[in-house]
């Protein structure tokens, strides 16, 4: 396209000064080529590249040179985290708030169609304001059928495998499906017109599943083709990433907007294949697969900056797409004065009945290893791929065991390693409010996200006022009560005790509040309000003691096993693998979990030498791999992995020779 | 882009829900036009609110903008909808999250809403404003950024154009010359190795022909003299022993080369000057430098590469004499289209609001908005009941002195110089003066009267209708048995011109063979040229045959054969060869003879007075003048009786007086019913 807005250059002297700005005093030919490449092309980062830096680096640059004033850089990121580290880090550069307003977006995919397609389509239609959230949606559901109506039609879904909860559309006409097949009758039947209807009321409410969202967005782009030149015209560049992570649908949208191949768009696609664990196995992106297999047009970064050449030596292996010939380079950690280059990376064998002794073993080694001030650099993780209880009993001497992280120690709790942004309750939002405030000393976000909470809450019991839509809901909510003088008092007094004055919330304070919030609410909806509705919303919850993203991961103390050794200790945090994606960690421990198999079964023969790459390997085991990648490729210092026997009973003498020579130090634990 | 719809509710004169405003606009020049306080102003504010103009960016929400009902209650809600249509990919691009997408088309909706607030219990009162997107107002909110690209160029009425012309921080003219292809061209200035030619200076680009000017000024021996005096004789004298500083003289002039070129633009000025090339101050007016000022706001709005093209004027006639009016409309016409000097302009949008019957009329129909009560009525394609045809009509016609039918409370329609010259002396004989009515008359010239009236007919009768009254007056044009002989047109009943397929008069009997079927031959006539009457347009149709002819039948007989024999007269008495009231004398025995020759009868009487303008020893314009300064002196006389003289008046003149001044009498049958809305409007 003749009239494509041009991208800047970039220049030495820009990377000079972006360098000087960010301290980047190690941009080697690949990190400068990656940040003077205006055209499309796609970028495989290793681990602890320094990507979300990069990515900073670049838009700082193009920031300072942007000269469009209605033309802007598209950055999608995968998750809200990723987002809000890559949009929190450029506002600390002198030019970075620049691209957080118009005409720039900087969101995940998902905000990406829903504020330029989805959302424009179901405005143009009619649709009410939506409140995406699958939980709502579900609820919202559930309430369509009423009585012995709901009872056989949720008794004939269960007889079929499925619930309400499974019930989705595929298209504008709202055509049934369920979220994994198609919806089980025709079209002509009672039980299908049954679900169509509860797809109908809950669209015409506003409620929708997060998926649904990309129905919508399909649909604009489908009937106003024309869009793919006014947002490739909008957006020249667009800058993805964790592009590993997007899936078939999204890579599909993504592409029908901004074209690839001929040049509309220039589409700079960053992530690491190797590292994709998100997506379940059998979406594989095959449509534009990631990275792209045009000459020319992928590069790769294989120098990892937070490890040293050792931890990248025995993660290379388990890489599923080998790295460049050389493969996977260690130069770290950055940070070299602390850093001291040693062989005790750790291999622990245990019984197959008992995880005894695996976290401890972890532990002393590292304070043998380690004194105290260089452990203290980092967090000592000890991950597992499983990390969810069984709803079976499992216990030592089971075949599956040890089958999650809990089993290596029985007071692990998966529910607190998850950050809650969307509360299931209202009390939960007051919890998260209050916390929110101790964190910020700030009232404004609090009451802000109390108020987000309120009209969730108005959302169950009926329509909320249309003011309500409007992002400064704390004012809105006193705008749309003022005509009640009364309940703009009780609500001012909820904000003033709870949110200002601080009063921890208790159960017993909490069910006196609830009639009171329930009549807030209905005087904060246009019409009638079901007052017997929401009940759930309304049930007391215990404030979740932990907020890792509220209070930052020092904070918390659960999930923390203490390892002593003399008068030394270490803290050893246990989590899932998905979880510490993306982290940095002092040393890691990938734990073996069962899923179908022993993972430790299935990847010895990449830790010994036997194997390297994913060719040929069933889908479970390419998951596998990629997953202990992720973990075995965190470390700055040190890097574990706990064996079960069974993974190397078969020749143990030859085994525990292979891994030595592969660099391995091996602690046994079996008698 | 451009902006083609506008919803007003709760603003100024505009009420809300039925009594909002709707107003679509064509792409190019639209004029808004309609008698004062018809809402010109609202609309214009309306649009300066909702999309912003560059001129002050940002005015307030006044409490008096909030409409006021009859019963004098205020309204809380302001809401403004703009709908912007034809979007290009650059303004999709743009817009790309306000979309809205509508049966296949994209456009852009902006929803201002102004709502009043006030404190509980307290004074405070204040005003929330939101500008979204979204047909509803439900889309996202229009962040600053994004609604400057829709700030439109604003010029208000009786603007000082000179001032704004004129250099300083900020001009009109440096915005405008920032834009200018080719302004930033030219060679550095090296202080080095200054200019050595005239062709080297020539040469320089904007900044260095500034540096190189600020770099003699320096060295110039004043300066260099004026800057050590100040240093050596005063500051010194001034500072204690540790204080370093120093006095120097400069242009100034810093920041960026952005800035540098700004501020040297900025001390720029546009002023006029006549062939000799002196550049006299002063002789140019007002008007003069408006016409430089809008030329300038035009190459501006035609060069930006982005945002919305829109032009608001107000009275653009202000300071204009007619000439200039005219050339003026022609010229927003072309900027309109992209056409003024480069192809490159884009297409303009201008909306205009107008007093002026000569820019009224030196627009096409389509392209003009009549503001009515607080009804806006595009006479646009498909809005109004004048065909295709129609249009390129008027467009040749309507010229600026029919134009002002526009700006009426009420229209006469006319045929000819006749009814023009009578029709304002009758009126004003029988109580209803058109000035002080406000009703305008059209004189059509013989053709077209009825694409005159179409204009004030809506092609959707179901919506509120124009109000004003419009009157059409036609000739039944049906000569009594006994004229054609009169006037010679045939001698006796048999002449076979009576047979003649090809004649071009009409009499009576040719309607019929006895007197009912006559009766309904006529009815039918009459009928059929009244046919298209509807909404607030009727048309009166003289009893008989001319209007000549039926006043003097009804009963101004002597009246109207004196005004013939002035007529007749006229070049004598302008010469001074006869005297008037000689005339006069001679028409009174003239006028006795000519009843005892007719036996008293009227009909015959008026046929002998009308061959005095068929046979054209009278000119029917002269005769009006004499025979409207006639009634006006009657109606000045001692004990003129109104009711009397309105008696002796022909009914479908009476009827059209009263009906173009809104005094209408009851339809017979009755017409069809008015919409509500359109009652509740007036």
């Amino acid at each position: 396209m003749t009239d494509h807005p041009a991208i800047p250059d970039v220049t030495d002297d820009d990377i000079a000064w972006i360098a000087d700005i960010m301290g980047l005093d190690d941009l080697d030919k690949d990190r400068q080529a990656f940040l003077k490449r205006t055209e499309t092309f796609d970028v495989s980062a290793c681990p602890g590249s320094g990507k979300t830096t990069l990515v900073v680096a670049k838009l700082a640059i193009l920031a300072r040179k942007w000269q469009h004033e209605t033309s802007g850089i598209c950055v999608l990121s995968h998750t809200n985290v990723a987002r809000e580290e890559i949009q929190s880090r450029l506002g600390h550069t002198p030019v970075g708030p620049r691209l957080l307003r118009y005409p720039h977006f900087i969101d995940t995919i998902h905000a990406f169609a829903n504020r330029f397609l989805a959302l424009p389509y179901l405005r143009s239609n009619g649709y009410p304001s939506p409140l995406v959230d699958d939980d709502v949606a579900k609820a919202f559901r559930w309430n369509v059928l009423q009585g012995q109506e709901r009872w056989n039609f949720e008794k004939w879904l269960n007889n079929k495998h499925t619930s309400i909860d499974e019930i989705t559309f595929l298209d504008s006409d709202l055509s049934v499906a369920l979220t994994s097949r198609d919806f089980p009758t025709a079209a002509h039947t009672a039980t299908y017109q049954r679900a169509q209807r509860i797809l109908l009321e809950s669209a015409a409410a506003g409620h929708f599943r997060y998926e649904e969202m990309f129905v919508w967005a399909e649909c604009l782009v489908r009937e106003y083709p024309e869009i793919e030149a006014s947002l490739s015209r909008r957006f020249p560049l667009v800058l993805i990433d964790e592009m590993q992570d997007t899936s078939q649908r999204q890579t599909t949208l993504l592409a029908s907007v901004f074209d690839r191949t001929n040049r509309s768009s220039f589409v700079q696609r960053v992530g690491d294949p190797n590292q994709e664990i998100f997506k379940s196995g059998q979406e594989q992106n095959v449509a534009d697969p990631f990275p792209d297999v045009g000459e020319g047009r992928t590069m790769s970064i294989a120098s990892s900056r937070r490890f040293g050449c050792t931890v990248a030596e025995l993660a290379n292996p388990l890489a599923v797409i080998p790295l460049d010939a050389e493969g996977l380079q260690g130069s770290g950690p950055q940070r070299a004065a602390e850093f001291s280059e040693h062989d005790r990376n750790l291999i622990i064998v245990f019984p197959d009945d008992s995880t005894d002794g695996v976290l401890e073993t972890f532990g002393t080694h590292l304070l043998e290893t380690f004194d105290d001030a260089t452990i203290a650099i980092g967090d000592c993780f000890a991950v597992g791929g499983v990390h969810r209880p069984s709803p079976e009993a499992i216990g030592p001497g089971h075949g599956k065991f040890p089958r999650s992280v809990e089993h290596y120690w029985a007071e692990y709790s998966p529910e607190m390693s998850k950050s809650d942004r969307h509360p299931k309750t209202l009390v939960g939002y007051v919890h998260n409010a209050q916390k929110m405030i101790r964190v910020s000393k700030d009232a404004a976000g609090g009451i802000a996200h109390l108020a987000t909470g309120l009209k969730r809450l108005t959302r169950q019991i009926g329509q909320p006022a249309s003011a309500l839509e409007r992002t400064l809901k704390h004012r809105v909510i006193r705008g749309v009560l003022g005509p009640t003088p009364e309940s703009l008092e009780r609500y001012d007094a909820f904000v003033q005790t709870f949110l200002i004055t601080m009063t921890p919330m208790t159960e017993e304070l909490w069910l006196d509040y609830v009639p009171q919030l329930r009549e807030l609410a209905g005087h904060l909806c246009q019409g009638d309000a079901n007052h017997d509705a929401g009940d759930d919303f309304l049930a007391w919850e215990e404030p979740q003691a932990n907020a890792a993203e509220l209070e930052g991961p020092q904070e918390h103390a659960e999930n923390v096993v203490k390892v002593t050794s003399g008068d030394r200790e270490v803290s050893i945090r246990l989590g899932s693998i998905h979880q510490v994606k993306g982290q940095t960690h002092f040393a890691t421990l990938l734990l073996s979990t069962f899923q179908n198999h022993h993972s430790s079964e299935k990847i010895v023969p990449w830790l010994t030498g036997g194997k390297s790459s994913g060719n040929g390997e069933g889908i479970q085991n390419v998951s596998r791999l990629k997953q202990s990648y992720v973990a075995l490729t965190r470390p700055t210092h040190l890097v574990a992995v706990a064996l079960r026997n069974s993974a190397i009973a078969g020749d143990r003498a030859k085994a525990m020779e292979m891994l030595q020579a592969q660099g391995w130090e091996i602690k046994d634990l079996c008698p | 882009m451009y902006l083609s719809k506008l919803i007003i509710s709760g603003f100024r004169q505009f009420g809300q829900g039925e009594s909002s405003i709707e107003l679509t606009f064509q792409p190019g020049v639209s004029a808004l036009i309609g008698k004062n306080d018809s809402g010109k102003t609202g609309i214009i504010d309306a649009v300066r609110y909702a999309l912003l103009s560059r001129d002050q960016m940002y005015f307030k929400v006044q409490p008096e903008d909030f409409h006021v009902d009859e019963a004098g209650k205020g309204v809380d809600d302001i809401e403004i909808t703009c709908v912007l249509s034809d979007l290009s990919t650059a303004d999709q691009a743009a817009f790309a999250e306000h979309l809205t997408y509508e049966d296949g088309t994209v456009s852009l909706f902006v929803n201002f809403h102004a709502r009043r607030l006030a404190a509980n219990g307290t004074a405070r009162r204040w005003v929330e404003v939101n500008v979204r997107s979204g047909i509803e107002g439900d889309g996202p909110a229009l962040e600053m950024t994004v609604r400057e690209l829709l700030a439109s160029a604003y010029l208000k009425p009786l603007r000082d154009a000179e001032r704004e012309l004129s250099s300083g921080r900020g001009s009109r003219l440096s915005q405008i010359l920032y834009y200018v292809d080719g302004i930033k061209e030219g060679a550095e200035f090296d202080p080095k190795n200054p200019p050595a030619t005239p062709a080297a200076t020539g040469a320089l680009s904007l900044l260095g022909l500034s540096e190189y000017f600020g770099h003699n000024v320096k060295q110039h021996k004043g300066i260099v003299d004026a800057q050590r005096a100040i240093n050596t004789d005063y500051l010194k004298a001034l500072l204690l022993a540790d204080d370093q500083m120093t006095g120097k003289i400069d242009l100034t002039e810093g920041g960026n080369e952005d800035t540098r070129l700004r501020q040297i633009l900025e001390r720029l000025e546009l002023g006029l000057m006549d062939d000799s090339g002196a550049q006299p101050r002063g002789k140019f007016g007002r008007g003069s430098n408006n016409i430089l000022y809008m030329a300038c706001e035009l190459l501006l709005l035609g060069r930006e590469p982005e945002g919305l093209p829109l032009l608001l004027i107000e009275e653009p006639e202000a300071h204009l004499h007619p000439q200039r009016q005219l050339r003026l409309m022609q010229f927003l016409k072309r900027a309109a289209e992209g056409k003024v000097k480069d192809e490159e302009g884009r297409n303009v949008q201008v909306i205009l609001s107008t007093h002026s019957p000569n820019l009224a009329s030196g627009l096409p129909v389509a392209n003009t908005i009549l503001l009515d009560g607080e009804t806006a009525h595009p006479l646009s394609h498909d809005h109004t009941c004048l065909s295709q045809n129609d249009y390129s009509f008027l467009e040749r016609f309507l010229d600026a002195t029919k134009a002002n039918l526009f700006f009426a409370h009420g229209v006469l329609i006319v045929e000819g110089d006749g009814e023009a010259l009578v029709l304002p002396s009758l009126a004003r004989a029988i109580g209803f003066d058109l000035n002080a009515h406000g009703v305008s008359i059209v004189n059509v010239k013989g053709t077209g009267l009825r694409r005159f009236s179409r204009i004030f007919q809506k092609s959707d009768s179901a919506k509120s209708w124009i109000s004003i009254p419009v009157a059409c007056v036609a000739d039944m044009d049906v000569m009594p048995d006994a004229a054609p002989e009169i006037l010679g047109l045939v001698e006796g009943n048999d002449d076979p011109k009576w047979g003649n397929p090809k004649r071009r008069w009409k009499a009576k009997k040719d309607f019929g063979a006895d007197a009912p079927a006559v009766e309904t031959g006529l009815k039918e006539r009459s009928d059929g040229l009244c046919k298209d009457d509807a909404q607030n347009v009727r048309t009166f149709v003289s009893d008989h045959w001319t209007l000549e002819y039926d006043l003097a039948r009804t009963g101004l007989g002597s009246m109207v054969f004196n005004a013939a024999m002035l007529a007749h007269a006229h070049d004598k008495i302008c010469e001074g060869s006869k005297a008037e009231n000689e005339v006069l004398a001679e028409a009174e025995k003239g006028f006795a003879q000519l009843l005892a020759k007719c036996d008293n009868d009227d009909e015959l009487t008026a046929i002998h007075i009308y061959q005095f303008f068929t046979s054209k020893k009278a000119s029917k314009a002269i005769a009006a003048q004499y025979l409207a300064a006639a009634i006006d002196s009657e109606a000045g006389s001692e004990g003129f009786d109104l009711a009397e003289f309105e008696a002796c008046l022909p009914t479908y003149l009476v009827d059209a007086i009263k009906h173009a001044c809104g005094h209408t009498p009851p339809p017979d049958p009755p017409a069809e019913a008015q919409p509500v809305a359109a009652a509740a409007v007036q």
